[in-house]
């Protein structure tokens, strides 16, 4: 896992326990609604906090591709690879 | 997992909201309507405090009489599009009459207020746009972003710094950016910073558009909503509204100081695609228009009612969702059981209002809703008061 994947994965966890303080430690290919629980409201406070973290902004359409931990992860880190170049 | 199983959870909620034998708090069905407050709900007579009848217009004589009117001479339906053969004078001069208010040149009527969103924005915002929404926007915005080919980012509700934040990450690129907020969000009655929110806009370049759909007919002198009341008007770039609130019809509009508007007509589906709204309802809504515009008597009214309804709500300890008071007065409850009880304790009462519970709400924040009218009488508020009243004191006696 390169540099900025690590830091991606932690923001993105961190983001999560923020809002599902129980979600400490699952697998990366937990449904986050179907499995997780999640709700749209608590989705959207979990990406907020992951854009003022990264300074980015997620387009609505990258969290609709992502349905786990993993691809939210893949989806941010498109998303900072495109910022840095 | 079958194609129905999905609705399982659905049918639990509606059970616990209400089913069978037990009234339910969604949907309530009303069996006879007497005016713009007065409805018969179980063969009970109730106050209506849970309409969007802000200026009971609905029940209007003129307006009435100028539908009637219509359906006499141009039948009760167009059956066509606008696009093809349901384009009538009385589009037209609806159209005209709404642009000319707010003194611009460009208005579209669309045959929903839900289609005014969707039809606008889907079109104004196309591949490689942004939409930059508020993140608490009514589902006709959200939708209109899932039509649109434009990329969406939400800010922070009612959050200036915010959004300034996601402007500047864009660049030039934020002169492709159609920020879109409500100017007063019906849920919790709370309104948007709209003189911050219009200046970050300006600066970064992009665009403004205003959803004025609770706000229409109830602030500004002339009632065009608060982009008017707060002297907007000449930095606002769109405005939508809906005909089914103070207008007290159906339907909905964007209006605009750019001609470039025009084309939507050519470019927006939910407008191409439907038919236009009937004669009738066009006919009541442009009376509607007219009584909203020399309406100052209609809004001090229902501003008397609004500031006794807080001044009393905040007497007998409710907590309300916003602390401004407005025609919307949200009372919060952290559990849905303790929500529905205030709602059937005011229905048994005689006053009908909105239960809204997650996920339509905020986790947390399940809400009775009430909103007032002009048409309300002083006796009618009187019985609202009282209602609240005893669920008060009945609260407090069980806790």
């Amino acid at each position: 896992m390169t540099d900025t994947a690590s830091t991606v994965e932690k923001v993105v966890r961190a983001a999560l326990e923020s809002v599902r303080p129980d979600a400490a430690g699952i697998s990366g290919s937990t449904d986050l609604t179907s499995e997780l629980g999640l709700d749209s409201l608590q989705v959207m406070d979990m990406v907020m906090e992951i854009e003022d973290h990264l300074d980015i902004s997620v387009p609505a359409e990258v969290l609709a591709d992502a349905r786990t931990l993993d691809q939210l992860c893949a989806g941010i880190m498109r998303l900072t690879e495109r910022k840095s170049a | 997992m079958s194609l129905l199983d999905k609705f399982q959870a659905l049918a639990e909620l509606k059970k616990a909201l209400g089913d069978g034998g037990q009234l339910s708090s969604v949907a309530t069905p009303m069996d006879e309507v007497h005016s713009a407050t007065s409805a018969i709900i179980q063969g009970h007579k109730v106050v209506l405090a849970g309409t969007n009848n802000y200026l009971g217009l609905t029940f209007d004589a003129r307006c009435r009489a100028a539908a009637i009117a219509a359906i006499e001479s141009m039948g009760t339906g167009t059956t066509g599009s606008r696009m093809a053969s349901g384009n009538y004078a009385g589009h037209r001069d609806l159209e005209n009459a709404l642009a000319g208010a707010f003194g611009w040149t460009a208005g579209i009527v669309f045959s929903t207020g839900y289609q005014a969103n969707l039809g606008a924005l889907s079109a104004l915002a196309g591949a490689g746009d942004t939409l930059m929404i508020d993140a608490d926007s009514h589902a006709s915005i959200h939708d209109a972003c899932r039509l649109s080919l434009a990329t969406t980012i939400r800010f922070r509700h009612n959050d200036p710094e915010n959004l300034d934040r996601r402007l500047a990450r864009m660049g030039e690129e934020a002169k492709r950016a159609l920020v879109v907020v409500e100017s007063l969000y019906s849920t919790l009655g709370d309104r948007a910073p709209l003189a911050e929110i219009t200046e970050i806009t300006k600066r970064h370049g992009a665009w403004l558009i205003v959803d004025e759909a609770h706000s229409f007919g109830l602030f500004g002198e002339r009632g065009l909503g608060l982009c008017e009341e707060l002297g907007l008007l000449d930095r606002v770039d769109f405005i939508v509204g809906t005909f089914s609130k103070s207008l007290g019809g159906v339907g909905g509009f964007c209006v605009s100081r750019h001609a470039e508007l025009e084309l939507l007509r050519m470019a927006s589906r939910p407008y191409i695609f439907t038919a236009s709204p009937p004669p009738g309802v066009i006919a009541a809504t442009r009376c509607a228009l007219d009584r909203v515009l020399e309406g100052q008597d209609l809004r001090a009214t229902l501003w008397r009612h609004v500031h006794r309804l807080y001044g009393e709500l905040q007497r007998l300890g409710y907590h309300v969702g916003s602390p401004t008071p407005g025609p919307v007065a949200a009372l919060v409850f952290k559990e849905r059981d303790e929500a529905k009880a205030q709602w059937q304790g005011l229905l048994d009462a005689g006053v009908y209002t909105n239960l809204m519970i997650p996920p339509a709400t905020p986790i947390g924040m399940n809400i009775v809703r009430i909103s007032l009218s002009a048409a309300h009488s002083d006796d009618e508020i009187t019985h609202i008061i009282g209602a609240l009243e005893q669920l008060a004191q009945n609260r407090r006696t069980a806790s």
